[in-house]
């Protein structure tokens, strides 16, 4: 079964070294392109594939402007067979809907069977390619694959659900899966294969090319805007109360320690373990739906 | 272009009841709704549930869209996403929110893509004003974007459950009108086919998945008491984790380290044994809905952030509050 992973290669605010509240603390060299952890996990999910199948052939594809080639340089370094390019400069005011449009157009001139991605990307954390990809190709897809297995065209895969519970659930090809960032430990491309990769030929397609007549591809598609970025209210912390009538020396005892208030409110602390504290421990607990598990008698 | 200022929620179903979440969602459609001026409604897709139509009355709905098909029995996205598709695509409502659970998140890309509306994932905020804007948190939480919807038609959103305000006393007792969705389920393609739902197993689930968590920490004392922690986690179904210096002693294996340096946990309860509170632990738990922290030092900076503190020897009270619990199960089976 032949394999396109969908990579994208993300600005990340690996930190915040700056000091204008303006920009957000956004220093020089604080933005890194890099390809996508997810994206890259999907990708090791392929090439896990094409270890046991060695005939798959595992194509990557990338809409974004000139540093896309970042993800696809290393994809193939990886192990990626071959890589194509949407060429678009306007693509930061592409939302993930008119990227998955334009992502889809590639697609279509290939009936490829298996589509990868990561299911979000780190800088925009949407989680709405994949999905939107394959609505657009009209084949079935699940996001939040943690686990992967071919047999004879159909498709098996462990979707995470809430609180740690899983579904299993299968489907025919063509489909499109979205995997999560831990399905795997992405394998590191040697240097030789880096170096290979930087010899490769890249495809390179434009939008105009893609575009058929009767839609829209490109910035005008999208139907949301980013008009603003700002930094995280800081979290409300506790008030310290000081205590005044600790010495100065039992203060910093108290400081040194990694505290320096006492517990708010003395009704909010008890003490010993009296029936009263026992109580109010299972109240507590029964008030967050909390309760005692059935044991299996052995 | 919208048809009406309407706000539609779209509700879950966990087990025979509504979901944990259902009203805190509902209180927020209402003040959205108050917000652009038109009515709130629900859907329920799926066999009833227990107080189904008070719980939405009492929110301030004014109507409850249903589908009572044996094959909504186990809630199918495809099926879901189908269903919504039909209801906006008729009715065109300015907003159309679910929650940003598994089934939430996995039914609304599905619909924005076929109605061809915008979404957003995960907000913390929804904005109305002359338009509406979403805020959600990007750059893996270093950021937080506003996005404005580009269009005057439906827009479709997921919330953060984390960032929802708690539920307010009961809004009305308006009479809820109850609409049957006219659909039949057969005409709806359906290309995934669940094989089997794996529940999670507190022993062996990531304690980031953790719905309850007890963490251990230098107070329990050397690693032959480890046992009695892991019978007490067994006996609340909680996963178990610990601070740095139990990883790094040994006693637990490092995916259960808490904290900055290890995993940050969301459980709705952590119960903290033995742990001082050291802000790089503290860094952990921050996102647990509740916390019980016991501790022999009543100056312990772990009491600082908790909900209920316990100054006591936690080898002792652990023993003793399972058997109090024990007790109390039989009292309650009988």
């Amino acid at each position: 079964m032949n394999i396109v992973v969908l990579v994208k290669t993300v600005r990340f605010l690996q930190a915040q070294t700056g000091s204008n509240p303006k920009e957000n603390y956004i220093g020089p060299g604080d933005l890194v392109d890099m390809m996508n952890p997810f994206d890259e996990a999907a990708l090791e999910e392929a090439l896990r594939i094409k270890d046991e199948q060695r005939e798959t052939e595992i194509a990557v594809l990338s809409l974004g402007g000139p540093s896309a080639e970042t993800g696809l340089r290393r994809s193939l370094a990886m192990g990626a067979d071959r890589a194509t390019h949407i060429l678009c400069d306007g693509h930061e005011g592409m939302d993930s809907l008119a990227t998955a449009r334009a992502l889809a157009a590639a697609l279509r001139r290939e009936q490829t069977p298996l589509i990868l991605c990561g299911s979000e990307a780190i800088d925009d954390n949407a989680g709405l390619v994949g999905p939107y990809v394959a609505e657009c190709l009209n084949v079935p897809h699940v996001a939040h694959v943690v686990k992967v297995e071919l047999s004879d065209g159909t498709i098996h895969v462990e979707r995470r659900l809430d609180r740690g519970d899983r579904a299993l659930i299968e489907c025919t090809a063509p489909a499109l899966l979205t995997v999560e960032r831990d399905i795997n430990v992405a394998r590191m491309p040697t240097m030789p294969a880096m170096m290979q990769a930087r010899k490769v030929v890249i495809e390179t397609l434009t939008l105009e090319e893609l575009t058929p007549t009767d839609t829209q591809l490109g910035p005008a598609a999208s139907l949301t805007k980013t008009t603003r970025l700002s930094n995280p209210k800081a979290k409300r912390r506790s008030e310290k109360q000081l205590n005044p009538t600790i010495s100065p020396a039992e203060r910093m005892k108290l400081m040194m320690k990694g505290g320096g208030a006492p517990a708010k409110e003395a009704s909010s602390l008890m003490e010993g373990d009296a029936s009263n504290v026992l109580q109010a421990f299972e109240r507590v607990m029964h008030s967050c739906g909390v309760s005692v598990r059935d044991t299996p008698s052995d | 272009m919208a048809r009406s200022n309407d706000v539609w929620v779209f509700l879950e179903p966990e087990d025979d009841r509504l979901a944990a979440h259902t009203e805190r969602l509902l209180h927020e459609g209402k003040r959205l709704s108050d917000a652009t001026g038109g009515n709130l409604s629900a859907i329920l897709l799926g066999p009833d549930v227990a107080k189904l139509n008070e719980t939405v009355g009492a929110c301030g709905a004014e109507r409850l869209y249903r589908h009572r098909d044996a094959r909504l029995a186990r809630p199918s996205p495809e099926l879901c996403a189908a269903l919504l598709c039909t209801l906006a695509r008729k009715y065109r409502p300015r907003l159309l929110l679910a929650a940003a659970s598994s089934l939430g998140s996995d039914v609304m890309p599905r619909v924005a893509a076929s109605i061809d509306a915008p979404l957003v994932t995960n907000c913390l905020e929804v904005q109305v004003g002359d338009e509406i804007a979403f805020k959600k948190a990007v750059q893996s939480g270093r950021l937080q974007a506003t996005i404005a919807a580009q269009t005057r038609g439906t827009c479709l959103a997921t919330l953060d459950l984390d960032a929802l305000p708690a539920a307010e006393a009961a809004v009305s007792s308006k009479a809820l009108e109850v609409c049957e969705i006219d659909a039949t389920l057969t005409d709806i393609p359906e290309r995934l086919r669940v094989t089997d739902i794996i529940k999670a197993d507190p022993k062996t689930v990531d304690i980031r998945e953790a719905e309850v968590v007890v963490a251990i920490g230098n107070g329990i004392g050397p690693r032959e008491n480890l046992d009695a922690y892991e019978n007490f986690a067994a006996l609340i179904g909680a996963a178990i984790g610990g601070s740095r210096p139990v990883i790094d002693s040994g006693i637990l294996a490092h995916e259960r380290q808490v904290g900055q340096t290890g995993r940050k946990i969301s459980p709705k309860l952590a119960v903290l044994c033995g742990i001082s509170g050291s802000e790089y632990f503290t860094k952990g738990i921050e996102q647990a809905r509740t916390k019980i922290a016991i501790n022999t030092d009543r100056s312990a900076p772990i009491f600082k952030d908790v909900d209920l503190g316990i100054v006591a020897d936690v080898n002792t009270l652990i023993p003793k509050l399972m058997d109090h619990l024990n007790r109390h199960a039989k009292d309650d089976a009988s």
